[in-house]
């Protein structure tokens, strides 16, 4: 990597987390974040007006127990591997599509310098959305009285996501910059390979980000390693590769 | 960076610290109101082989034990038969139970051995004629007004030692423990490899520690498999109980090469367990839960029924009955 990283990653950063907060795809990021507040706010005032008791298999469902539902299956399985794969892939990937690589290229910085700069605006944005959206969800659907005894498990999880946004961000900016139709791919990884491998017995599952992100593993290490290895090779693969854009 | 941009940022701050500020508040108003239990195994004679204790406030208001109730709801029978011998009301009366065996399973009723050790709210004058009723009499030892019954058929006693603690279990378990608390005979305190199990998991809704030659003989494990296991000195659990239950069982093994045997002979029984249930998504929800972890001398194995789990097992359990 030449020149200096910092400085110019800090002001890609800036221009990038605009674009990211105010662009085309935040419409999609505001649905993911939004949807489960509105659930929430539905859910809480049918269960609490006592109009309808919701059921499953026969089974009656409380608000803490759909709380636990929407992180472990809203939040955990859908909408941070989602945000990671439509965010992590397009940091580069799009840039390349719209040709516009070049226009970054042609700036007196470091390449690697653009990519951190990009994987840390998507960072905080995706951080600032969902980590308060998942908070929302919580004190909407959990009555205060259990609050306390939930908040132990409530700070995990939301530190669970943001160190999941963080891995599967970094993996996907890492496809981004290495392959030309990367969103296929990390579609397939996420909705695809990693429902299947986490229903396989054995060791197989362990080639999964979800299976780190469940609460009974201690991934933290592992996806922390993850993170920073995409993301390291990420910078190193953007200095060494030729874009060749079509015309 | 632009002026909404910016804006948006601490809005969003903003908005997670309220609420985990919110929590905050309610976890430390739930500390400090919650008990704790050291204060009670004062009492808990030092031969005591298993110590077990329970926030049975917490238990009964969890959503779990609400599920729990919804697939067991027939089986009130104990309860009841509890409530006519002493006159109280488990699920209304008490707060916290904290239960101590000596563990002598050579005695016939191991169970009249155990001390029972419970905050709540008790109508002593009730409780008392119910026990009279009974053919008790009333004695008085260290200070304490003690309501006994012993004949051919039962040992028994109760004690107030304090507002709103009860002592209940054979006569001289009550007595040891008056003696425990009064410092004339060694408590469980004095034991320090015990304590610090306790130490260990005392931090849950319901927790367990017991010398396991004291539980051994009463496993729902055969004796041929029990006898096969490598050599364990202690077990502990403890449980977590909110809308799921959150568990944790210990076990303490003589050396590491013991520890690491039964890590093996656990790790087998698990897979046996997830081919058997690879059908059932109750059992199957359940097994993948499961984390096995070995260290040093200790064992431990760690699970979760989550309400989606338990959901399952109910309609297993409701299929195969009809």
């Amino acid at each position: 990597m030449s020149g200096p990283l910092l400085g110019p990653a800090r002001r890609m950063f800036e221009l990038a987390l605009g674009e990211m907060l105010w662009g085309r795809r935040a419409v999609f990021m505001g649905l993911a974040a939004g949807a489960p507040i509105l659930l929430a706010v539905v859910a809480r005032l049918t269960l609490a007006g006592g109009s309808a008791v919701l059921v499953v298999n026969g089974s009656r469902i409380d608000s803490e127990a759909m709380f636990g539902t929407a992180v472990s299956l809203l939040y955990l399985r859908f909408i941070v591997p989602a945000l990671g794969v439509f965010y992590g892939t397009s940091l580069i990937a799009e840039e390349i599509e719209e040709k516009t690589i070049t226009y970054l290229f042609v700036r007196p910085m470091a390449r690697g310098a653009i990519v951190l700069g990009k994987y840390l605006a998507y960072l905080v944005c995706v951080v600032a959305v969902v980590l308060p959206s998942a908070a929302l969800v919580f004190v909407i659907m959990v009555p205060f009285a259990s609050i306390g005894p939930l908040f132990g498990t409530v700070l995990r999880d939301l530190g669970v996501m943001a160190l999941g946004l963080a891995t599967y961000g970094a993996l996907f900016l890492w496809a981004g910059v290495s392959f030309k139709r990367p969103l296929v791919g990390g579609l397939i990884f996420v909705f695809g390979w990693e429902s299947v491998a986490l229903v396989l017995p054995g060791y197989v599952r362990r080639l999964t980000i979800a299976y780190y992100l469940q609460p009974t593993v201690p991934g933290v290490a592992t996806l922390l390693a993850v993170a920073i290895i995409a993301l390291f090779l990420a910078m190193q693969t953007i200095e060494r590769r030729e874009y060749v854009l079509e015309q | 960076m632009a002026k909404r941009t910016r804006i948006f940022l601490l809005a969003s701050a903003g908005v997670l610290t309220a609420v985990l500020a919110t929590g905050l508040v309610a976890w430390a108003g739930g500390a400090v109101a919650g008990s704790t239990t050291p204060d009670d195994i004062a009492y808990v004679p030092g031969n005591a082989q298993m110590v077990a204790y329970a926030d049975v406030r917490q238990v009964m208001n969890s959503p779990f034990r609400d599920r729990l109730r919804q697939l067991d709801a027939d089986n009130n029978a104990a309860a009841d038969g509890f409530e006519a011998r002493t006159g109280i009301n488990f699920e209304r009366d008490v707060d916290s139970v904290l239960i101590a065996s000596t563990g002598r399973i050579s005695v016939p009723t191991p169970s009249d051995r155990a001390l029972l050790i419970a905050h709540g709210r008790f109508d002593a004058v009730r409780i008392e004629g119910l026990m009279r009723q009974q053919g008790a009499q009333v004695d008085q030892y260290r200070g304490k007004r003690v309501v006994a019954i012993k004949n051919d058929a039962n040992d028994a006693a109760l004690t107030f030692a304090g507002p709103g603690l009860l002592l209940f279990g054979a006569g001289d378990s009550v007595r040891a423990a008056l003696d425990a608390k009064a410092g004339a005979a060694q408590g469980i305190g004095a034991n320090t490899e015990f304590m610090a199990l306790v130490n260990d998991v005392d931090e849950g809704t319901a927790w367990s520690v017991a010398k396991f030659d004291s539980v051994a003989g009463r496993s729902p494990l055969p004796g041929g498999i029990v006898n096969q296991l490598p050599p364990i000195n202690w077990l502990a659990a403890s449980g977590r109980i909110d809308s799921g239950l959150h568990g944790r069982v210990r076990a303490e093994a003589q050396d590491e090469q013991s520890a690491r045997d039964l890590r093996d002979v656990v790790q087998g029984f698990l897979s046996l367990a997830r081919l058997q249930g690879s059908r059932d998504p109750g059992y199957k929800g359940m097994l993948d839960s499961v984390m096995l972890n070995a260290q040093g001398k200790s064992v431990s194995l760690y699970f979760e029924l989550t309400p989606a789990v338990l959901d399952s097992l109910s309609q297993g359990g409701a299929v195969r009955r009809r």
